[in-house]
């Protein structure tokens, strides 16, 4: 019995190598048809005005985003009568993965809200988006013309639009701060960082000056190390733009924050990896700060008590820094499929969707801070944007740092980073180690991506 | 033996079963009492109860965001996993018996692949099946998991099914054909009632693994309009949005209840004696 | 391989068709694809171009994370699987007896295996082990701990391993349905015969149910292989990849860095090494396991 089994097994192995040895081209053809299915031109049918028509637009979220979009979905009804908006919405879980599923197959929705890094990689990749450029239904003029060229525009076309401005910033919790007699009105670097969140932390050791989990760590050493150089911490050319003793520095300073006991040590703070808003500490207020994008504040605020004052600054900036870091990006962009039946009526959506006041005023800041000026204007002044938020945004756009190319961003090099500075937070490394292990994991990896996309 | 259980005195067991009973259920009591929590709370504090209560969250939660809500995805779920169920118990029945009590050529083969089929990870052909499934038009509806489901693709629930089958001695059968039984007969009269604690498993496990499912009905299911329940409590997590933990934690609770229902209705026929007097022992 | 020529039941391949045709049509291609995948560079945007071994020598020669992932992997396997399938024989025994109101307890002790992978886990997982976290407050009051469940690299993989245990209902429902299929006057008639409890557990109870322990091995052996759950909801593979679980390397690859090509070809690595084990266990389990049918 047994030995018959096991017979089985090595024959079934065999007998699908050798099928597969027939099969690839088999394969090779059918993954041909796909790549041209989405190179296909787009269709000529466009939709006389009055004409029925039903768009489907796809987005990510939570409760108030999906409830103000739906209203403005239901609000755009009586502008344009004859078009019909399905609406398909879900949490953030399997999006990304859903997007370019479908996006391969050329069954993704007219409309879709897309993160910034994957229209970076996208458009390296094929030609998905319509190039807003050649609409003439849409009117960018309200948009910062340099906050669209950085984000929106690759290879001269305007592939996506940004549905809001996104500044990574000092979340303060001022109420605990006013408490703990920390200063809420300077304007930080790392050694006064250094210096309140050790004398806070000495003074009472269940507390922590700052909130961050070890992607919050990575970000911090990145704005670190463009505050030194003046440069992408990698470059175009797929090369590492920073020095051995550059890196060692700034994980120095890590090191020893750690050990201060200005960050929660990073054991306990990764259990909320990516849900800063669920650290016991932030909650039952041990902690008062936190470095994160202003999107986030509305999420931290809620699990604070009714009262308590949150005020945002710029983040930490080195007195000798050669450029701010202070990222600025789109929370989210705006795309209109290539293969969309009813691109104009698409586009007239999209279109009024970013510049109608009475769009504005119902989306108020559930993406973020509006990036056309008209639209922002309403929003405020309907009330809908909280002040720190602004505040935050305003800065930023003020203090705004080098952007960050897409190779900067690119998952696989952000994953490296993000492995040893768990190595040095764990004092599993010296900082020397780190930068060593670094550069080296880097410029392996970057040859080998560097391989794969040519 | 199993009169008196394993322990000897029936009060012992009732303490070991209470007492570690207790144990497994300290989380979900947990988690009941979360969904009268402030957030807060939730993940403030370690006590059982909240400190203040909140009494909206199951209709709020249930209510659901937009334009659906929770009776919809409910709906919609039920459309999913009932037919998908009864297909996966048809069909895993047939298989199974085939496999179990015919000789046939290539069977160990046949065999050794069904098994194989288990072991090849989901994330490296979730894409090709996406691929099918959008070649045959069935994206936006259920038939990805329903039509696979009357073809036995899941060898999880054959080779359970064959376990089961093999563990009934043989002379059942040959009795039942001197009696005049055809093979479909001996499979329908004699084995199917005494393979009801197998088929309930099937049953059971295949309703809650579908019930719970995410990853594939998020990548299947675009419509809001046709969530199912698991779609629906992960409908508004996002990082950079404020999230009503207790509404999202009353769903997960709301969400099980057919489960444990169901659960509590069919455990009977797990225990259900079986009597082969006269033909084995 | 000699087989005694026996009569083919050539109706028994009428019975397994619609398996045959469900391989065919919703298995086979995928599996193949996958397998071409994994010969090629593919980002699931542009089409995939083929790179030979490449996937595969990357793998063995040029990915320390492979080697951690499996490490992790292999000790989770040892350790989940056997505790979780004793444990699980353990309560159906106790369950399988004829006590009153064992129907509410069945249902109980099934209940954590309902909620399966759903979001409430994680929540309710984070605060049960973290370091300020109810089992820390319960083990204080016995003047033990503080233990770093979830924290520490040494200790947050054991933390997951009961996580997988604490749902051990399927495994437990099978073993009840299983012992319902002992015919009673074995137990009747060793009683008469004076044997102990513990003999009969040994003598009948086991060897009557090994088509389900075997059943029960190699599906929980299987899915031990590819867990992915639990680490990625609750520790998303850190502290210091002390959790990172070959399907998390795995998911890694293909959902977030969208290397679906080199996804697929640790995919057939995974393959590879289960259908190993398992052929391991199928051949023993001739030696083991008792079939009413006679094993034909």
């Amino acid at each position: 019995m047994g030995r018959k089994k096991v017979w089985a097994l090595g024959l079934t192995m065999a007998l699908l190598l050798a099928l597969l040895n027939g099969c690839s081209s088999g394969g090779n053809e059918a993954a041909k048809n796909t790549s041209t299915t989405v190179k296909d031109e787009p269709s000529e049918t466009t939709a006389d005005a009055g004409k029925p028509v039903t768009l489907r637009f796809s987005w990510w979220g939570g409760e108030d985003r999906h409830a103000a979009t739906l209203e403005a979905i239901e609000a755009y009804k009586k502008i344009a009568p004859n078009v019909t908006i399905e609406a398909e919405y879900q949490g953030f879980d399997g999006y990304e993965q859903k997007i370019k599923t479908q996006l391969t197959s050329g069954t993704s929705a007219d409309i879709m809200q897309l993160d910034l890094p994957w229209v970076q990689e996208l458009v390296t990749k094929g030609d998905f988006f319509v190039d807003l450029k050649t609409m003439g239904d849409f009117n960018a003029s309200g948009f910062d013309p340099t906050f669209l060229d950085n984000f929106g525009v690759y290879d001269g076309k305007l592939v996506a639009v940004p549905t809001g401005v996104n500044a990574y910033c000092l979340i303060i919790n001022k109420t605990l701060a006013d408490q703990l007699g920390i200063p809420t009105d300077i304007q930080w670097d790392w050694d006064t960082l250094y210096e309140q969140g050790k004398k806070l932390h000495e003074a009472d050791s269940g507390k922590y000056l700052l909130l961050a989990d070890h992607a919050a760590l990575t970000q911090d050493f990145r704005t670190m190390l463009k505050q030194r150089t003046g440069e992408q911490w990698i470059k175009e050319d797929y090369t590492v733009g920073f020095t051995k003793e550059d890196a060692a520095a700034s994980f120095d300073w890590l090191q020893k924050a750690m050990e201060a006991g200005v960050y929660q040590p990073i054991g306990e703070a990764d259990l909320f990896f990516g849900k800063l808003d669920q650290n016991p500490k932030w909650i039952n207020q041990e902690m008062p700060m936190t470095t994160s994008m202003s999107s986030t504040l509305p999420t931290l605020k809620t699990v604070l008590p009714e009262g308590t004052e949150i005020v945002t600054a710029l983040p930490a900036i080195a007195k000798d820094a050669k450029n701010t870091g202070v990222v600025v990006r789109p929370s989210q962009l705006f795309a209109v499929s290539q293969k969309s039946q009813h691109q104009e009526e698409a586009v007239k959506f999209l279109n009024w969707l970013m510049n109608d006041p009475e769009a504005a005023v119902i989306l108020g800041g559930v993406r973020s801070i509006p990036p056309v000026k008209s639209s922002q204007q309403a929003a405020v002044e309907a009330g809908k944007i909280d002040a720190a938020i602004t505040n935050a945004v305003e800065l930023g756009l003020e203090n705004a740092g080098l952007v960050d190319n897409s190779i900067s961003n690119n998952s696989e090099v952000a994953k490296i980073l993000e492995d040893v500075i768990q190595k040095v937070s764990y004092n599993k490394a010296t900082p020397e180690q780190a930068a060593d292990e670094l550069i080296a994991s880097l410029t392996s990896k970057l040859a080998e991506i560097k391989d794969r996309t040519q | 033996m199993r009169t008196s259980g394993i322990l000897r005195k029936p009060w012992a067991n009732y303490l070991f079963l209470i007492v570690l009973g207790f144990i497994m259920v300290y989380p979900l009591l947990w988690l009941f009492a979360s969904s009268f929590k402030t957030n807060a709370d939730i993940f403030g504090s370690t006590k059982l109860l909240p400190g203040s209560y909140v009494r909206d969250a199951y209709s709020l939660g249930w209510q659901g965001t937009g334009q659906y809500g929770f009776q919809d995805f409910f709906m919609n779920t039920f459309m999913l996993v009932v037919p998908t169920v009864l297909f996966t118990i048809l069909s895993s029945v047939l298989v199974a018996y085939g496999f179990a009590r015919f000789h046939f050529p290539l069977k160990t083969l046949l065999f050794s692949i069904m098994i194989a089929t288990l072991m090849l990870p989901n994330a490296s052909i979730m894409i090709p099946r996406y691929i099918l499934f959008n070649k045959l038009g069935w994206l936006d509806s259920y038939l990805p998991f329903i039509i696979p489901a009357a073809f036995a693709t899941g060898a999880f629930f054959v080779y359970l099914m064959i376990q089961f089958i093999r563990g009934l001695p043989r002379d059942l059968d040959e009795a039942a054909t001197i009696d005049g039984c055809n093979s479909f007969t001996v499979l329908t009269r004699v084995l199917l009632p005494l393979c009801k604690p197998a088929i309930f498993s099937v049953g059971i496990f295949q309703f809650m693994w579908t019930w719970n499912d995410f990853f594939n009905s998020i990548i299947y299911i675009s419509s809001v309009r046709k969530f199912t329940v698991s779609l629906g409590l992960r409908l508004s997590l996002d990082a950079s949005s404020a999230v009503s933990w207790n509404q999202v934690i009353a769903m997960s609770v709301v969400s099980i209840v057919p489960c444990i229902l169901l659960f509590f209705l069919a455990q009977k026929y797990f225990v259900e004696g079986i009597s082969t007097t006269g033909l084995k022992g | 391989m000699i087989k005694r020529k026996r009569n083919y039941q050539y109706v028994g391949l009428l019975y397994i068709s619609p398996w045959i045709i469900g391989l065919l049509l919703f298995q086979l291609y995928p599996f193949l694809s996958s397998f071409y995948y994994s010969f090629t560079n593919y980002n699931m945007v542009s089409a995939p171009t083929w790179t030979g071994w490449d996937n595969y020598v990357k793998i063995f020669t040029g990915d320390p994370e492979f080697y951690q992932s499996l490490k992790v992997t292999g000790i989770y396997v040892l350790l989940a699987v056997p505790v979780k399938l004793a444990f699980a024989l353990f309560i159906a025994m106790l369950l399988s007896a004829k006590l009153k109101g064992i129907n509410l307890f069945r249902t109980v002790y099934y209940l954590p295996s309902i909620l399966g992978g759903s979001v409430a886990i994680s929540v309710l997982w984070r605060f049960l082990f973290m370091k300020e976290g109810v089992v820390n407050a319960m083990l204080a009051r016995l003047h033990l701990g503080p233990v770093d469940w979830l924290g520490s690299p040494d200790v947050a993989l054991y933390t997951l391993g009961l996580l997988t245990v604490w749902q051990f209902g399927s495994s437990m429902v099978l073993f009840l349905a299983g012992l319902q299929q002992i015919p009673t006057e074995l137990y009747e008639a060793g009683s008469i015969d004076g044997a102990s409890k513990t003999r009969m557990f040994f003598k009948i109870t086991v060897p009557l149910l090994t088509p389900i322990v075997l059943f029960n091995l190699v599906m929980q052996m299987v899915n031990a292989f590819q867990e992915f759950t639990g680490a990625f909801v609750i520790t998303g593979g850190g502290p210091l990849k002390s959790t990172y679980l070959y399907a998390l390397k795995l998911y890694e690859e293909a959902f977030t860095f969208f290397n679906m090509g080199y996804a697929s070809a640790l995919s057939w690595v995974l393959f590879v090494i289960i259908m190993g084990v398992t052929a391991v266990i199928f051949k023993s389990s001739g030696s083991w396991v008792h079939y009413e049918d006679g094993g034909r």
